[in-house]
């Protein structure tokens, strides 16, 4: 742990309450301005007033700007942000850098997380959590000018939400049923549900229910308004014009397939023309080389002298498919801030060239452990795997010491699969549970469970056959976590199991873990930070950690996929129990307790059975690239690299 | 000759249409069915989709219906230019091919180049000098170049020129000429970066062609009009370059033919180990996500690509040599 | 014509080719010799193809006996040797006195705290000697006979100590090992492929060229059309189209087969040519006369009479499903671990890491090279010699 450089145990602390109604947040508590500020703006931009072809700062911001407090310092504006992507796929690098959502996490520093208010200036919420209230910060603008009103919300709760394109993401869909939203005035509106929903600010943090990217509960009514038949201002010449030159069929794909908000019209990273509210947008298209995205001037943020953000002009995304010519970019000193497709395997690479490319690798965390998972619901071995002892032998045959010196250098933590070390729910029994490497032990617990008979390669054998599974896994060859299914195979092989490995494509093993034939499947425990926030991994019901895919199907309400019904007294019951209280339960304190007992019922026998975990997430961050942190987390929950808002930084002129 | 040109042109467009039904097999050919696994792609990123959405997707497909209902649906579509939607990029095929195509074809070309201003001389030359040093030198070279795995060169030519030129790696442009509009040092910052992709991709065809110049050169260089021109004293410059190498070059041209499938080919393996704006990478990825669609496209516009070559070098040898049209 | 002509003036009855030939071996035995001891004497005479001969033999050799020239299981990790450089033999031992045994020093290895490089520094102070006919680990001689003993090694004296000729990879695995054992696919599948080549092309081409007619335009006008598709893509799309589930024989073999079905056709052509040519032959006319079937005719009289050609053609075409396999594998398309093949080996190659920090794990590219070149040579030489009368 010496070489790591940063002490782990310090790293997150999460601000347990983090979802309660104390944060109706009307004023900041992060950073305040003076009272008579004069906002200032980019140059690029002070050209464009001066020439008249825009409004001054002031009549830009809104009345209540968002202040963001720099890391480190007042930033300088300029420049331009390069980094690479794979194109129109790759979708979530481009869009993590500024997602707007109504409510945010916000990280003041590398161990604490708490709820803001984003591009609202509010939120508030009744005591039993079944009615919101969100109030916009007043004079909002569009990145074309036009004013962001309840008007956008209410046009999105008709026609993306009740309407035709089926936008109803399920945290805003309680058990299938709709909430009602009600605007109260040109500022404010309401939605309430039919039942408590007290986890709906810490779900919009992580989702924004609606495009990629932001914002939430709205869109730009003013322009999509024309892509849609049945509107008044449908305008069904552009419409026909836009199916035509988009390859599409309906004009629903215009707004996404089935809802997913990602269609050439409403996307913002699709269609350079739609008005956003984040801080960069669009200038071209994804499909050019290189994908370029521009400061928004409308942005509703300032820094705390009153100087509106984004720093960073412009952000250019060079197209690349093979790594290979991403770590030589990198050498060459060619990206400014890059994480994505960063991988950690090159770190002796990037560190040996930090002084001829100019950057340093700075270290993140990641909220995921690796983890096998034996299908409690596979057909043969189902029963077996359902046996805590012979999950206990699995799991203290690994050597998690030696994978993690072996195939790692070191670099991550060997722990069971369990919350993140700084998260709420982190418990340091639950991470070292069965880690201790013991093969010996193991053997004994197999004994100990009658499978002492043995075949003729001295496999063991059960109900009078050789116990032989395989490791499925999608890694291609040359993978670290390849060579890690090699080596746990080989561990399990030691104890007497006939153990293979599957290699198999990324479908067909998503494939098997739904139809449940898998019998032990490799992924990664993620979004283990704030485990609350989407506890999937832990209910059973995210088919890619397949520990019990088919009682998974019965319990998750919106499956649809082939179940089975576990047993009265089996615990997984007793796990959704809870979680449906947890759901429910707007008290706070009685909530969190709630929810420790899913993870206490994990700790007493795990079903995924971890190796290493909290890997190091490297950015490269050029020594130009001002006010970038380290040792933050990186977890989808947590928006990625979003966590440390990239609106903050600058490039340093020269 | 016009009857030759029509021939060729009715026999081209006969295989253009095999093609097409030999791409749409391969589209077919993974089991199960590309919409399986977008809707696995997707749920991995978070994403979900309705099953109703999965259900009108296969119709529009025309999944489940017979597969020369299915095929006639998607050639129609081709033939009067949608090339359907890319399921993994989520945009129609025809925006992301076109770009990458003319690419592709650029590459190819200034390989084929290069193959050529190689091939030629050196075949001349070790034909001359048949058993001398240089050609074996020569020969040696080429099948060296013949020998190295395209992808393997391309990745210690990649790490020469960003180690001890420190040059500017993957792509075809510097990163300040990307969008540049066209002007000479544009066109020369894409040369420094065409050398690498065209040596690579040239360097297996390079060898074959040196062995059928040198051979053809061999069978014309003992023809006796030969001694005669050198008989009557003609300069041995003017007397090789002027009858025997172009007599040598028909068959030579016949040949290109069948050399560009094997460019292509070898562009496509280039490209994806030099980040190359080209059809290559795209192919692969669409291959590997199992994007049936977009790789079944691919596929056929680099076949007819190759057909429409194959179809120009016939013509030309026609033209260069009248007993062709004959045969 | 014109040569046959000019040799006469010059009172020789040899083409001008085997002149050569003619300066060793007495003119009175060239005059009576069979068709393959003049191919051997010209063959021998290609030195290049009888050095690729050598090469080769070794090659499939190592390869065939691959248990044998290992020295570690090529899975074996170990953590503690990881990206070992090839090793230096020496031939002074630990007291720094002259020896002629080679061994090799004890390694100690430092670890750069910062960037965490890892890197071996040679221990003056020991030297393990390299024994022969060592105890190693144990393997299946021919896939058959349990033995444990490897050609070369360390021995079980030098404990810990292992011995790597050309390194170790990311996870401790000798690479000389691996590249041994790679060498059992990749050269084998391009002699199983060939083969089914060979087998549809003298079908195919035979028929085609002794029929003629429509079927021989069928059968062209199919090999003009899978000419026509660029190969690699082609096969790229045929090995993406492989059923996912596959265990790994299976997949070797389906690989062969896609590689074969595209590769026979420029064997097809020379058969159909040899056979269009020979067709009007005398001896074969009379055959036909005294009542030979067809079959016979093909397999007894015509094909013995341009074997030297299809084996010549055959070793040209070795190569290319040797690159094509690397290619495939290096894309991810082909064969995947825990199959070791050198295709596979350079795939785990493919990164700047390799190149920057541990260029040795390149050198699966060097057996390549050496493989197809020496292919190459050896076919440039059987083509000569295939031919004593012409070019």
């Amino acid at each position: 742990m010496e070489n790591k450089g940063l002490s782990r145990r310090s790293f997150l602390k999460l601000v347990a309450g983090s979802t309660a109604a104390a944060f109706v947040a009307s004023a900041e508590p992060l950073a305040a301005l003076a009272q008579d500020v004069t906002y200032n703006e980019a140059p690029m931009l002070a050209e464009l007033v001066a020439a008249g072809e825009l409004p001054p700062v002031a009549e830009r911001l809104p009345k209540n700007p968002r202040v963001i407090k720099p890391y480190k310092e007042i930033g300088e504006y300029g420049g331009t942000w390069h980094r690479a992507f794979k194109g129109i796929s790759d979708r979530w690098g481009p869009t993590k850098c500024q997602e707007e959502m109504a409510i945010e996490w916000f990280a003041p520093d590398e161990t604490t997380v708490e709820l803001v208010p984003g591009f609202v200036a509010e939120w508030t919420q009744n005591d039993d959590a079944t009615e919101f209230t969100f109030t916009l910060r007043d004079g909002l603008k569009w990145s074309d000018g036009a004013p962001f009103t309840t008007e956008n919300v209410a046009f999105w709760y008709e026609w993306n939400y009740l309407g035709e394109l089926e936008n109803k993401h399920s945290f805003l869909t309680p058990d299938g049923v709709d909430m009602v939203l009600e605007v109260i005035d040109e500022l404010s509106w309401k939605v309430s549900f039919h039942k408590p929903n007290p986890l709906l600010p810490i779900s919009m943090a992580k989702s924004t229910g609606g495009p990629p990217g932001g914002p939430s509960m709205a869109v730009p009514s003013h322009y999509l308004k024309q892509f849609i038949p049945d509107h008044p201002d449908g305008n069904q010449d552009m419409i026909d014009a836009a199916i035509e030159a988009n390859g599409v069929q309906v004009w629903q794909d215009l707004f996404g397939t089935a809802g997913d908000m990602q269609g050439p019209i409403a996307f913002w990273f699709k269609n350079p023309e739609l008005p956003v509210i984040n801080a960069w947008k669009a200038v071209n298209f994804p499909t050019d080389d290189p994908f370029v995205m521009e400061r928004n001037p409308y942005y509703h943020a300032v820094d705390t002298e009153g100087n509106q953000l984004p720093y960073i002009d412009k952000m250019e995304h060079a197209l690349f498919d093979d790594n290979t010519v991403l770590d030589l970019w990198i050498a060459q000193g060619r990206i400014d801030m890059q994480n994505r497709h960063v991988s950690s395997a090159n770190f002796t690479f990037y560190k040996e060239n930090e002084e001829a490319g100019d950057y340093q690798v700075v270290l993140w965390k990641n909220a995921a452990t690796y983890a096998y998972h034996p299908n409690i619901n596979h057909e043969k071995y189902g029963p077996l795997f359902d046996t805590p002892a012979f999950r206990e032998a699995l799991s203290i045959a690994i050597n998690r010491e030696e994978i993690n010196d072996l195939i790692y250098d070191g670099l991550q933590e060997p722990r069971q699969a369990s919350p993140v070390s700084g998260s709420p729910n982190f418990d340091p029994e639950f991470e070292t549970r069965w880690t201790e490497y013991d093969p010996d032990k193991a053997n004994e617990l197999l004994d100990g469970i009658g499978l002492t008979e043995r075949d003729g390669e001295g496999f063991r054998m059960w109900n009078g056959e050789t116990i032989s599974f395989n490791i499925m896994h999608r890694f291609p060859t040359g993978d670290p976590q390849a060579d890690e299914a090699q080596l746990v195979e080989n561990y399990w092989r030691a104890i007497g199991l006939k153990v293979g490995q599957d290699l198999v494509e990324r479908s067909l093993y998503e494939e098997r873990c739904e139809n449940g034939d898998v019998e032990v499947g490799v992924w990664g425990v993620d979004r283990s930070s704030i485990v609350m926030a989407d506890p999937g991994r832990y209910l059973g019901w995210v088919d890619d950690g397949p520990w019990a895919p088919l009682y998974g199907h019965w319990g998750d309400p919106s499956s649809v996929l082939k179940k089975v019904e576990p047993p009265d007294d089996h615990p997984i019951k007793e796990i959704w129990r809870l979680w449906s209280e947890v759901q429910a339960e707007p008290d706070e304190a009685t909530r969190n307790a709630l929810f420790q007992k899913i993870m206490d019922i994990h700790k007493e026998h795990p079903w995924q059975i971890g190796s290493v975990g909290e890997a190091p997430a490297i950015f490269i961050v050029s020594n130009r690239f001002g006010n970038m942190m380290p040792n933050f987390i990186v977890d989808d929950t947590l928006r990625g690299q979003g966590l440390i808002m990239p609106c903050q930084c600058y490039i340093k002129q020269a | 000759m016009i009857q030759f040109i029509i021939r060729r042109t009715m026999m081209a467009a006969a295989t253009i249409a095999l093609i097409s039904v030999v791409s749409f097999i391969i589209i077919q050919l993974p089991p199960g069915d590309f919409l399986t696994s977008y809707v696995a792609t997707l749920s991995q990123q978070g994403d979900t989709i309705p099953e109703e959405a999965v259900t009108a997707l296969r119709e529009a497909y025309g999944l489940g219906e017979p597969i020369y209902i299915q095929y006639y649906k998607w050639i129609s579509g081709v033939v009067q230019g949608d090339f359907g939607q890319s399921l993994e990029w989520g945009v129609p095929v025809n925006t992301l091919i076109w770009d990458r195509l003319r690419m592709t074809l650029a590459v190819s070309a200034s390989s084929i180049l290069f193959v050529w201003t190689v091939a030629i001389p050196i075949g001349v030359f070790s034909a001359t000098n048949q058993y001398s040093l240089a050609d074996y030198f020569f020969t040696f070279l080429g099948f060296l170049g013949l020998a190295i795995p395209n992808f393997l060169l391309a990745l210690i030519l990649m790490w020469i020129g960003f180690s001890w030129f420190d040059q500017d790696v993957g792509g075809l442009y510097s990163p300040e000429y990307q969008n540049a509009p066209w002007s000479m040092a544009k066109f020369i910052d894409l040369l420094s970066h065409l050398w690498i992709p065209m040596v690579v991709a040239g360097t297996s065809g390079t060898a074959g062609l040196i062995r059928t110049m040198r051979a053809n050169m061999l069978d014309e260089i003992n023809q006796p009009y030969v001694e005669t021109a050198r008989a009557k004293g003609l300069s041995e410059l003017r007397l090789i370059w002027k009858y025997p190498v172009r007599v040598a070059l028909n068959p030579f041209i016949s040949t290109v033919g069948y050399a560009l499938p094997e460019l292509i080919g070898g562009v496509t393996i280039v490209a994806v180990v030099l980040n190359l704006p080209t059809i290559g990478p795209l192919l692969l990825r669409a291959l590997l996500s199992q994007d049936m669609y977009l790789a079944g496209i691919i596929l056929m516009l680099l076949s007819i690509l190759t057909v429409l070559g194959t179809f120009i070098s016939d013509i030309l040898l026609a033209i260069f040599d009248p007993r062709i049209r004959l045969e | 014509m014109d040569n046959t002509a000019k040799s006469l003036e010059n009172g020789n009855a040899l083409p001008p080719d085997l002149a050569g030939v003619n300066d060793e071996i007495p003119y009175e035995e060239l005059s009576i010799a069979t068709p393959g001891q003049l191919m051997w004497w010209k063959f021998r005479k290609h030195r290049i193809a009888m050095i690729s001969v050598v090469v080769l033999a070794i090659m499939y050799f190592m390869a065939f006996f691959a248990g044998f020239f290992t020295p570690y299981d090529p899975n074996e990790f170990d953590a503690s040797y990881k990206y070992v450089p090839p090793m230096h033999i020496t031939f002074t031992d630990e007291n720094g006195d002259f020896t002629w045994r080679p061994g090799v020093r004890g390694l100690i290895e430092e670890r750069d705290p910062e960037t965490l490089r890892r890197s071996y520094n040679e221990d003056p102070d020991t030297w393990y000697p390299i024994n022969f006919f060592v105890k190693g680990y144990e393997y299946k001689l021919l896939w058959l006979f349990k033995t444990d003993i490897h050609l070369f090694g360390l021995g079980e004296e030098a404990g810990e100590q292992p011995y790597f000729l050309l390194g170790s990879d990311r996870l401790g695995r000798d690479m000389f090992s691996r590249i041994v054992q790679g060498g059992q696919i990749s050269l084998s599948i391009g002699l199983v492929s060939v083969f089914l080549s060979l087998l549809l092309g003298i079908v195919l081409g035979g028929v085609s060229g002794y029929y003629g007619g429509w079927v021989d335009n069928l059968i062209q006008r199919t090999i003009e059309f899978i000419r026509s598709i660029p190969t690699l893509p082609l096969w790229m799309a045929l090995s993406a189209a492989l059923p996912p589930d596959w265990p790994q024989t299976q997949r070797y073999f389906g690989i062969t087969i896609i590689l074969s079905m595209i590769g026979w056709t420029s064997l097809g052509r020379q058969v159909r040519g040899r056979f269009l040519a020979l067709r009007n032959e005398d001896f074969v006319l009379s055959a036909r006369l005294t009542g030979a079937r067809d079959m016979r005719v093909i397999i007894r009289h015509m094909v013995p009479s341009f074997t030297s050609h299809i084996i010549a053609s055959l070793t040209l075409s070795i190569p290319g499903i040797i690159l094509a396999e690397t290619s495939l594998s290096f894309l991810g398309l082909g064969l995947r671990q825990p199959v070791i093949s050198w295709g596979v080996l350079l795939q785990e190659a493919q990164n700047v890491r390799t190149v920057a920090l541990a260029p040795w794990l390149m050198i699966p590219g060097l057996a390549v090279v050496m493989a197809v070149l020496a292919f190459n040579f050896l076919g440039d030489g059987l083509r000569d010699a295939a031919d004593p009368f012409n070019r």
